[in-house]
């Protein structure tokens, strides 16, 4: 808890501090790459019967929009004087993310990762070593990310005074959920912009993909005010009636979990349950409090999108616009063409293109051998 | 000088729930003076390797919310008893509900590692009459937190105070030792509630030492790893827990 409130204090401080703003701002030019183009995906757009855009997080350096946040919380780590920086993956893109950026600043980075991630990510664990980060693998619970969180959580607080805990997700804590949006946000505010200046008006809808929900709710934030539809799509894995999915919003009930109240998968002995999803990435079965909370006012709605579909969405964008989404990206390209026949042809639509497929290229090459 | 009380902590229903009871029986006897009893959670974030362990064990044989209050039903009856576990168990059934249900199954309060004091306090209302939360004190507390804990400690509570920066079954130190010493003095000034402390008794000595800064000690991962053993290496623990906290300290 002290260490909360120290976090707390300090991001406050950060978050109105010029200095750091600049400095963020810099590394986000000219490190990670932004902004990000706003893509008109003409071909998927004559396919889907209305105007649908593409905001290209794809293309942020380590491929995916995670390191919008970890630049932010590394910086901000560095001004706590913390000289070593921990986290949790899955599919290990917040992994490499980090890991990137504690080499850039030079700080010491641990990052902790389900057994049995390790064993589906070996590329992920390759290149974070590479990177200079130790791997730490979670033999405990069911060895997946919110195993992993757990022994990041248990890190932090024996070793709080020097350590830095970076979240990749709009999850744990308070303010955990608060500063990754904050940090998340630019990707909404760059593709408000561009769409008023590309599309010349605002659009119908925003399809983002939601594991815990980090990509959706940097998109979201800054369409809060607008008349957007808001859409978060989540992984109904092999089917919702199977049990074997995480499909939180959807599925879950209220419950508490590393540190925030929010909706959760568990069973009716409140332990947590196990989920699946074919992307890594959103095989997590909390949700972030603030989706929870636009869930409940209905500003924003989540429905589930199989494996299958999020299979088949992939292949359509990659065939379509040369674009190999990440499966977890995937999901929301499948909820928006699952949803298409209600938009006219004017209608804009954008869908957070939150990663790149290069990593799961490797397993559909051994699903097509 | 009023005597340091031994708090015992077993996971509910592990090794086997006749080994437990026994076990719960055993302290009885070895005078602990409350038992911990660790309703088992699939995500143990406060718990080190031995409880992650004995808790995922106890869920796979089938240990549960319900399960667990019906087989506290048959403990011994002249030991004082506390429920630990963390929130969601208990929130998925609802604050009061839950209360209810664990008081009437013969717990005096409940021990929640995953909520702080700040939210411990807002939970009060939903107690039944007598019914007490316990809350946390960690060597990382600040003295303007400790107003928030002596406020949720009520009604029979005591404080726990976490006597290492990490989690149950860490290694102690003399460094330690020191914080400890501070943080109790701190909170006395603010808190008539006993404080027990926990994380990392192993010993007889440590247990002496940290007996003396304190109102007694809470013994969870060793009394696990005794118990692993078998009834007698806990028994035998227990008792040199106890006649180490019970030598008084040498008059200056």
């Amino acid at each position: 808890m002290t260490a909360l409130l120290e976090l707390e204090a300090g991001y406050g401080k950060v978050r109105r501090d010029r200095a750091f703003r600049r400095e963020l701002a810099a590394l986000l030019a000219d490190f990670a790459g932004r902004p990000t183009p706003l893509y008109r995906a003409d071909r998927l757009s004559e396919a889907a019967g209305c105007r649908v855009y593409l905001k290209r997080e794809d293309l942020c350096h380590t491929g995916a929009h995670k390191i919008n946040n970890c630049i932010g919380q590394a910086l901000l780590a560095r001004r706590l004087g913390k000289r070593r920086v921990i986290a949790e993956t899955g599919a290990g893109q917040h992994g490499v993310a980090t890991a990137t950026v504690c080499a850039k600043l030079g700080l010491a980075c641990t990052i902790y990762m389900g057994a049995k991630d390790v064993e589906r990510q070996a590329p992920n664990v390759f290149r974070m070593k590479l990177l200079g980060a130790e791997v730490r693998e979670v033999t405990a619970g069911s060895q997946t990310l919110k195993d992993a969180m757990n022994e990041a959580l248990r890190d932090w607080v024996t070793n709080v005074e020097t350590t830095y805990y970076l979240i990749g997700s709009v999850a744990g804590p308070h303010p955990y959920p608060m500063m990754v949006r904050d940090f998340q946000a630019v990707i909404g505010r760059e593709a408000l912009r561009q769409i008023r200046r590309k599309a010349g008006g605002p659009p119908r809808a925003i399809y983002a993909c939601v594991g815990g929900g980090s990509n959706a709710m940097g998109i979201f934030y800054a369409f809060l005010r607008t008349r957007a539809d808001l859409i978060g799509v989540e992984a109904g894995g092999t089917g919702l009636k199977s049990g074997r999915h995480s499909a939180t919003l959807t599925r879950g009930s209220p419950g508490i979990l590393h540190g925030s109240q929010s909706f959760l998968l568990s069973n009716s002995d409140g332990n947590v349950a196990d989920v699946h999803s074919i992307a890594a990435g959103l095989d997590y079965p909390g949700v972030g409090p603030e989706h929870a909370y636009l869930k409940k006012t209905g500003r924003a709605r989540y429905f589930a999108v199989s494996d299958r579909a999020a299979l088949e969405a992939f292949h359509r964008l990659t065939t379509l616009e040369g674009i190999p989404p990440a499966f977890e990206s995937a999901h929301a390209v499948a909820g928006f063409w699952k949803e298409r026949r209600r938009y006219r042809r004017a209608d804009r639509v954008i869908i957070n293109l939150s990663g790149r497929g290069d990593k799961d290229i490797p397993r559909l090459f051994d699903h097509a051998r | 000088m009023p005597g340091k009380s031994l708090v015992v902590y077993l996971t509910a229903g592990w090794p086997d729930r006749a080994t437990f009871l026994k076990a719960a029986k055993v302290a009885a006897e070895e005078g602990a003076d409350l038992l911990e009893v660790g309703l088992p959670f699939s995500d143990p974030i406060a718990d080190g390797p031995t409880i992650q362990k004995t808790s995922s064990a106890a869920i796979r044989a089938g240990m549960n919310y319900d399960r667990a209050l019906d087989l506290s039903q048959r403990l011994p009856p002249g030991l004082p008893r506390a429920l630990m576990t963390y929130a969601n168990p208990l929130f998925v059934r609802g604050w009061a509900g839950a209360f209810g249900e664990i008081r009437r199954a013969g717990f005096a309060g409940c021990i929640l590692p995953d909520v702080p004091a700040e939210e411990l306090v807002t939970y009060l209302p939903f107690r039944p009459r007598g019914f007490y939360l316990v809350p946390f004190v960690a060597p990382t507390t600040a003295d303007d937190r400790l107003a928030r804990v002596a406020d949720a400690a009520r009604d029979g509570a005591f404080i726990y105070m976490v006597s290492l920066r990490g989690i149950t079954g860490a290694r102690l130190s003399a460094a330690a030792e020191r914080e400890i010493a501070g943080r109790v003095r701190a909170i006395r000034r603010v808190s008539h509630a006993p404080v027990y402390v926990g994380f990392g008794v192993r010993s007889g000595a440590w247990a002496a030492r940290l007996a003396r800064l304190s109102d007694g000690v809470i013994v969870g991962t060793a009394a696990l790893e005794a118990l692993r053993r078998g009834l007698g290496p806990f028994g035998r623990l227990l008792r040199e827990l106890r006649r180490s906290i019970d030598i008084r300290p040498p008059a200056i």
